[in-house]
Parts: structure tokens; C-alpha cells; sequence
């Protein structure tokens, strides 16, 4: 019990996510300033069926293994390393062998700028990072 | 110290618990046929995601494969259903712990981690640790109040330890912040998006909710009744929080029943099915 305790406060107070099951509960934990942007992650495709049109695709793990969180958590490495995405076009023509396949990834980042704590309406996009199969 | 091994070990009726292990076990199964799924999803990932967390690289655990996926979800339910039966209590609810939270591990060692699993874990690994108890036996048990207490005590840290996690990662000024707002345009549903055009509502609901989890612990000190009240709307708050965002802790929500009388509603529930089949009293009865 003690042991327990101990661990669930450990994780609270100086661990991080990686002591699951003890990690700190976060969820919601950090703060949005009431004037900035909420950035919105989402990937863009071209299919064989349409090589040459930039499509939104579900980030889900029904179609890539992976969800948007993930994804997200990983930006840094993407953007060095644009080919990584070449996986998630692999997953998901085995999860999804009946759809066509997908032939090039880009990571567009969608922000929401807000004021005072409500969004004005004002939408930038960024395209973060690209694959194409060669 | 006897005091608090008195309150740690409170007796409950051992069909208490019963419920609570049926309620459990059953939850196990629906969490892994369709509720948590990802875990599954990451076997077809390619293991370049794979980030292993501190309990992985402890205990050596690889990047999740096709295969692997596949033992561990239909392990867990064989596991779930031997244990729902009421059979081999301590094995079968051994297997469903490591099964289960093996599952989630993979779920949660590929970047993303949910925070609402505690609580669920802790409950799975003291289960076993009480025998053989039925449905409706009312002999009391030490044993199984001490597993209802600890699954309360978790319970409620999880509120009360997410209100110091907001202070660590979010600072003092999380309640004056716009997390609720940045909730609501990331994930709101089509009829709580009126929400944006009140942000003080949101803001005002940041104070409440940090008062009320920092406050929560209070529920170990109040009479019975305020106790149910209490439960009572933390579940409310949880449903208002499903119908905005479409976040629900649904593991922690079934701990929460630990807080609740079980075998006297099942009591209720069982004489209301009995009343129709005999809607009329007998002439025994009304000489009675």
C-alpha cells in the first residue's frame, strides 16, 4: 500500500509519462494562454486513385496504427526525417489492403488563433513535412 | 495505526465484492473488444514508433507485433471470462492483470499515454487476492474491504493528484487559462460548441473543477449519504465532460462504484423482477 502510494506521488510530483501506470494524471494539465494559437495536427494524401490531389486523411489507428497524439508527440523527428511517414502508408495498406494506396503523406498544422480566450476565426495552415514514394 | 488498519480493512459483505469483480472483469472484455483498441492497431505499426516507457525497458519488452496483439486481446478475454465465471478467482484474475495491462502498455508505448487507467490497474492486482466470493453471500470479509478501499483511495487520487499535476505542468495560473477553450476547439461536439461564445463559462468551470479535485479527498470524511452525493456528481461530471468533448475515463468511472452499497441495489433490483411474476398477493399473505 505504502509502495503504491509512494509510486503514485512520485509520479505525480517528478515523474512523467513514461512511469506508467504511476505517471502524473496530466490530462489537461497545461495551461493555453487566452491569446494564443490552438494548433490542430492533420495529414494530407495522395492515393493511387487520385495521384496528383492532396486529400485529408483519418490520423486513427484503424487506418495508419497510429492516432493523432502520437503522431503529434513525434513532430520533431518527422521533420527531420520526412521518410518516416513512408511507415504510415505501409500500415495502412496492410490494415486497409482494399483501399488504394497511398502514394505521398504531408503533416499540415492547422492553428486556431484565439483572443481573450475565444477563437477570432483566423485559421493558418502549415505544411510541416513531406513524403512522397520515388 | 489500529485506527487506520480499522478504516483500511473495514469488513464488507464478501457479495459486495462479487459484484464489483463481475462489474470488473466484464469491463476488461468490452474495454478490449472495442473500447481501447489502439494497443491492437500498434501491432501493424512499424516499430520506428515504438518508445519504450520505464516499465518496458524494466521488464524488456519489445515493440509490438501482429501476433503479439493478438495473444494478449483474446488472452485477456479467455482470462476475463474463466475469472467472470466465478472459477479459479486467483489465477484467472492473475492472467486478466498481466494480460490486460500488458495490452495497455502497447497502447501506451507509442507516444500517447491516457490518464485514466490507474486506478483500474490497481484494482486488477488486489482482485486475486481475495478467494472465492458469490453473489449475494453476506458473510463479511477484511479482505475485500481492504481491496474496495484501496480501489476508493486511488480513485479519488486521481482527482486529487490531477489537480497537483495542472499546478506542476500548467502552474497556478492553469484555472485563469484557456485549456477548456483549447479542449472544446480541438474536440468539440456539434452541440457544445455554443461553449466558445461563452468563454467565462469555461472559465468559471476551470475554477470549479480545480476546487472540487483538490477538495476531493474530503469524501473519506463525510457521512454516508453526502459520500453517495459526492460519487454522484463526479459521475455528472464525467457525462457533461463525454457530451463535450467526447472524453470518458470509462475504466475510472467503474472504480468509482467501489464508493457504492452494490449488493443492496442488486437486492432491489432483483425483488423489482420478482414482484411481476406474482402481481397479485397471495390470500395467505393478505390475511397476513
Amino acid at each position: 500500500m505504502l509502495i503504491l502510494a509512494a509510486l503514485f506521488l512520485g509520479g505525480t510530483f517528478v515523474g512523467d509519462d513514461h512511469w506508467w501506470p504511476f505517471s502524473p494524471w496530466r490530462m489537461y494539465s497545461t495551461s493555453t494562454g487566452p491569446d494564443t494559437a490552438v494548433r490542430s495536427t492533420l495529414i494530407e494524401v495522395r492515393t493511387a486513385a487520385a495521384p496528383e490531389v492532396w486529400s485529408p486523411a483519418p490520423l486513427t489507428p484503424a487506418q495508419v496504427g497510429l492516432n493523432r497524439a502520437e503522431v503529434e508527440g513525434r513532430l520533431d523527428r518527422i521533420r527531420r526525417d520526412p521518410a518516416m511517414l513512408a511507415t504510415l502508408a505501409t500500415s495502412h495498406g496492410r490494415l486497409r489492403p482494399q483501399d488504394p494506396q497511398w502514394l505521398g503523406i504531408r503533416v499540415v498544422q492547422r492553428s486556431y488563433v484565439l483572443k481573450d480566450r475565444a477563437p477570432t476565426g483566423e485559421v493558418t495552415e502549415e505544411i510541416l513535412a513531406q513524403w512522397d514514394a520515388s | 495505526m489500529t485506527r487506520l488498519s480499522a478504516w483500511l480493512f473495514a469488513p464488507v459483505p464478501l457479495g459486495r465484492l462479487a459484484i464489483f469483480r463481475t462489474l470488473t472483469y466484464a469491463f476488461v472484455i468490452l474495454d478490449v473488444l472495442v473500447l481501447h483498441t489502439s494497443g491492437w492497431y500498434h501491432g501493424y505499426a512499424d516499430p520506428v514508433w515504438y518508445q519504450p516507457l520505464v516499465m518496458g525497458e524494466v521488464l524488456n519488452l519489445p515493440a509490438a507485433t501482429v501476433a503479439l496483439v493478438n495473444v494478449l486481446k483474446w488472452g485477456t478475454v479467455a482470462a476475463a471470462l474463466v475469472a467472470l465465471s466465478g472459477r479459479l478467482p486467483r489465477l484467472a484474475g492473475a492472467l486478466v492483470a498481466v494480460g490486460w495491462i500488458w495490452y495497455q502498455y502497447i497502447a501506451f508505448a507509442y507516444g500517447k499515454v491516457d490518464h485514466d487507467r490507474g486506478d483500474f490497474v490497481v484494482a486488477l492486482l488486489l482482485l486475486p487476492t481475495v478467494g472465492s466470493a458469490f453473489w449475494g453471500d453476506r458473510r463479511p470479509s477484511a479482505s475485500a474491504g481492504f481491496v474496495l478501499r484501496a480501489v476508493q483511495m486511488t480513485a479519488i487520487a486521481t482527482y486529487f493528484l490531477s489537480a497537483w499535476a495542472k499546478v506542476r505542468f500548467g502552474g497556478w495560473e492553469w484555472v485563469n487559462s484557456a485549456t477548456m477553450t483549447r479542449a472544446v476547439v480541438r474536440r468539440g461536439t456539434p452541440w457544445m460548441e455554443w461553449l466558445l461564445d461563452v468563454p467565462w463559462l469555461l472559465h468559471a468551470a476551470q475554477w470549479g473543477l480545480f476546487i472540487a479535485e483538490m477538495c476531493s479527498p474530503l469524501i473519506f470524511f463525510v457521512p454516508e449519504r453526502v459520500r453517495r452525493l459526492m460519487v454522484l456528481g463526479w459521475f455528472a461530471f464525467h457525462a457533461v465532460t463525454y457530451a463535450s468533448i467526447t472524453i470518458a475515463f470509462w475504466p475510472h468511472l467503474v472504480m468509482l462504484l467501489a464508493f457504492l452499497p452494490l449488493e443492496s441495489y442488486a437486492d432491489r433490483v432483483a425483488r423489482r423482477l420478482r414482484r411481476p411474476g406474482r402481481s397479485r398477493p397471495l390470500p395467505v399473505e393478505r390475511a397476513l
